[in-house]
């Protein structure tokens, strides 16, 4: 148990301190007494020190000075992280139950998929047009009653085919977007989702907010709480389709992103990197020459650490 | 492009060749989806590669599963995490909910503050809470919860020791 007491006996002091400088009643007397002890040796520094590491986790997050209940319902939260360890470990079983990352409501829809550096286009039977990019996955359920459609992963441009009484709705993990017709493009991100509204007639849905209709032109980052942030549309929103990558001011951690699917096996970019701000063009079908642009263009390293892993650095 | 470490980086590329195939197998069948297959195994290998010695591997097929076990867990518990905060916002007034983006800021630090208090009783991070994140005397935290001093004092301690502790892993 992690409650337990620790081994090394200056940490329980260090403990012992910290208890009582946090108490809201520490003098004076006490912080010089404090410094006394801290000082006693190298190690006594260190435990000290590292404490203190432990400690910023709470001292920089945005939940402080925030009404902690919340927070505190959310830790309620019962955690099966033994009882599903042990009986993973002990059966040898990797997970139990499918489709548990695809957030549910999978079922048997028609799958449209591209594979690593694929990008692919169908006509669909209700008259309209469907594009992936590379590594994307759709399901379809479309009757003489609905039209819906679910993004798994990766990224799509539909036009689509106006149908009296019947718009096309169009799920992510994050919420719903429900079109009349004309064009739009959605990105399927881990926990956010990106869509283009090129055409006016588009609502979204966020699963734990109110509906809005968004305006044509814009690009609009949505989570399962609403919409995370709305620009205006670049001039080469779709260059995908001709096989570029566009950027315009973006962090490098997104255009990454975008190129994953254009890579087999893993891209992983540090994150004290992430954010630097990128502008350009790039292809996507030549990878490796787009992130020796960017290595050449950025403070950054690109690391091949084997065919399957690449990371990126500062340098 | 560079290429570092070449001993460790040949290490690592004999388990991934002898092993990346049988466990993405086994994930995309316990799964059922080849793609966050791809992504697990490949995050698994990621982490082995982090490992300060990955020569010193016995068992390479125990580790990946115990590594690829626990990327699993991580996801399932973020997605309850983040389940159960959007439920609790709920309770709160629309005006004083925080922006969509507040909301994925703090929903990574909920993430946070939940591994590293892995294992503590719900009354003691209560008390730690209060304390580092609410700024509450102990005094405070007394007239809050009906504690003893004394008993915070050991609450403390206790969400203290989560904290030294966070930091071996």
């Amino acid at each position: 148990m992690n409650a337990q007491r620790l081994d090394d006996p200056v940490a329980e002091e260090a403990i012992d301190w910290m208890v009582r400088l946090q108490s809201g009643d520490f003098d004076a007397a006490q912080q010089a007494e404090l410094e006394r002890w801290r000082n006693r040796s190298a190690h006594h520094r260190q435990v000290y020190q590292r404490l203190l590491a432990g400690l910023a986790q709470f001292q920089q997050s945005p939940w402080r000075g925030r009404a902690s209940q919340p927070l505190l319902r959310s830790l309620e939260q019962p955690d099966g992280r033994r009882a599903f360890l042990r009986t993973a470990l002990g059966v040898g079983l990797l997970v139990g139950g499918a489709g548990w990352l695809s957030g549910g409501g999978a079922g048997d829809g028609l799958e449209y998929r591209t594979r690593t550096a694929e990008r692919g286009s169908w006509r669909l039977s209700d008259g309209s047009q469907l594009q992936l990019n590379a590594r994307s996955r759709v399901s379809l359920w479309f009757d003489g009653e609905q039209r819906r459609l679910r993004l798994h992963e990766g990224e799509m441009l539909i036009q689509v085919a106006p149908l009296v009484q019947r718009p096309l709705s169009i799920h992510t993990a994050s919420g719903a977007l429900l079109s009349e017709g004309g064009q739009l493009a959605l990105r399927e991100l881990s926990g956010r989702s990106r869509v283009v509204t090129l055409h006016e007639g588009v609502r979204l849905l966020p699963s734990a907010a109110a509906a809005q209709a968004l305006p044509a032109g814009r690009v609009t980052w949505f989570s399962a709480g609403g919409v995370l942030e709305q620009t205006a549309m670049g001039a080469m929103e779709t260059a995908w389709l001709q096989g570029w990558l566009v950027a315009h001011n973006e962090p490098l951690g997104n255009l990454v992103e975008a190129l994953r699917g254009y890579r087999k096996g893993w891209v992983r970019v540090e994150p004290e990197v992430a954010g630097l701000r990128v502008s350009g063009r790039f292809p996507l079908d030549d990878s490796r020459q787009t992130l020796e642009i960017l290595q050449q263009s950025l403070p950054i390293r690109v690391v091949q650490v084997s065919d399957w892993l690449l990371l990126i650095r500062a340098v | 492009m560079d290429v570092p470490n070449l001993p460790k980086q040949q290490t690592v590329t004999r388990i991934f060749q002898q092993h990346y195939l049988w466990l993405r197998g086994r994930l995309a069948f316990r799964t059922g989806c080849s793609h966050s297959a791809e992504d697990i195994a490949a995050e698994t290998f990621l982490r082995l590669w982090m490992l300060p010695d990955p020569g010193a591997i016995r068992e390479p097929r125990a580790l990946l599963t115990t590594i690829a076990q626990r990327l699993m867990y991580e996801t399932w518990r973020r997605r309850d995490l983040e389940k159960a905060y959007l439920q609790a916002l709920a309770l709160v007034p629309e005006e004083l909910q925080p922006s969509p983006h507040e909301q994925l800021v703090l929903v990574e630090s909920l993430i946070a503050i939940d591994r590293l208090l892995d294992g503590l009783s719900s009354q003691a991070r209560t008390v730690f809470v209060l304390s580092q994140l609410e700024g509450l005397t102990y005094v405070q935290i007394q007239q809050r919860l009906g504690l003893s001093l004394g008993r915070i004092h050991q609450l403390m301690a206790q969400a203290l020791r989560c904290c030294y502790r966070g930091l071996e892993e």
